[in-house]
C-alpha cells in the first residue's frame, strides 16, 4: 500500500463518525422520498381521473375505482 | 446502530460480492442493503477526498450526503465500462470542483496555468513522492492549490490512469500529462520550503 492510499485509510477510520452521520440523513432522505412516492402512487392516477372527468371525459371503465 | 445501518454487512458473502454485481442487485431489486454495502465500502473515500478538496468538515458532510444521493439515483446510468470506484470518484471530484467554482474559493480549479514557471525545473520522480511519510504527505497536499491536489490523488490514490482523469476534468491527455509534471514539482517545491530546516 503507497503512502497516498494509507492517508485514505488513515482519513477513513478518523472520519467514521461523520460518514454514520451522513448515512442517517440519506436513510432520513430516503424515507421522504419513498413516502412522497407512495402518496403519488396512491393518489396521481385518482387526480388524472377527476381532471379527465372535470374537461368532460370520460373515465376508463377498467381503471381502479376502489381506493 | 451500525447493525441498523448496514443490516448485510456481519455476512462473509457480502464482503466477496463486487462492486459491479452489487449494482446489477440493486438495479433489480431496490434493495437498500445492497446501497449500504456500497455506502460502507465508499464513503470513508469519498468523505476522505471531499474535506481533503474542501477543507471544511460540514461541507464535506454535505458534499458526501449529496454524492452519495446522486450515487443512488444514477446507478442505472453507470454502465460498466470503467471501474465502479473510477465512476464514483469521477462523480465526486466532479461535484467538488463544481462546488469550488461556484465559491470561487480556490482559482487553480478553474484557471488552468497559473503555475510559475515550473516546467524548466527537472522531472520529480514518483518515488519522491510515494517514500514520503504519511503526516507529511498530508500536510503538503493540504498546502497545495486544489487543482494540484485533486490531480495528485486521482493518480497516486485512485491509481487513474491518464485517459480516465482527462475524461474527468476535460482535458486532452497531453494536457494532463503536463499538469501531473507541474503538481509534482509543486509538490517538491512546497515539501522544500516546509521542511528546508531539516535539509540544513
Amino acid at each position: 500500500m503507497n503512502n497516498f492510499k494509507e492517508l485514505q485509510k488513515q482519513d477513513e477510520e478518523k472520519y467514521t463518525n461523520k460518514v454514520d452521520n451522513v448515512k442517517m440523513k440519506i436513510d432520513s432522505n430516503m424515507q421522504t422520498l419513498g413516502v412522497f412516492s407512495t402518496v403519488i402512487d396512491m393518489y396521481f392516477s385518482k387526480v388524472i381521473n377527476y381532471v379527465v372527468s372535470l374537461s368532460g371525459g370520460k373515465l376508463d371503465d377498467n381503471s381502479d375505482t376502489s381506493e | 446502530m451500525i447493525n441498523l445501518l448496514f443490516p448485510l454487512l456481519n455476512s462473509d458473502i457480502t464482503k466477496k460480492i463486487s462492486d459491479e454485481e452489487l449494482v446489477k442487485l440493486y438495479l433489480e431489486t431496490h434493495n437498500v442493503a445492497y446501497f449500504n454495502i456500497i455506502y460502507k465500502r465508499y464513503s470513508g473515500k469519498i468523505f476522505g477526498k471531499c474535506i481533503s478538496l474542501l477543507k471544511t468538515e460540514s461541507e464535506a458532510e454535505d458534499a458526501t450526503q449529496d454524492v452519495m444521493m446522486k450515487i443512488l439515483m444514477n446507478m442505472a446510468k453507470f454502465s460498466g465500462k470503467s471501474r465502479f470506484s473510477t465512476w464514483i470518484y469521477s462523480i465526486t471530484y466532479n461535484y467538488c470542483i463544481d462546488f469550488l467554482r461556484r465559491k470561487k474559493k480556490d482559482p487553480s480549479v478553474y484557471v488552468a496555468d497559473l503555475l510559475e514557471n515550473l516546467d524548466v525545473e527537472e522531472e520529480v520522480n514518483d518515488s519522491f513522492l510515494l517514500e514520503v511519510n504519511v503526516g507529511r504527505l498530508k500536510t503538503i497536499l493540504g498546502e497545495m492549490p486544489s487543482g494540484d491536489r485533486t490531480i495528485l490523488l486521482m493518480k497516486y490514490q485512485d491509481e487513474m490512469s491518464i485517459k480516465e482523469i482527462g475524461s474527468i476534468l476535460d482535458k486532452s491527455e497531453s494536457a494532463i500529462k503536463m499538469k501531473i509534471k507541474r503538481a509534482k514539482q509543486k509538490f517538491r517545491k512546497t515539501y522544500d520550503e516546509t521542511y528546508k530546516e531539516e535539509r540544513i
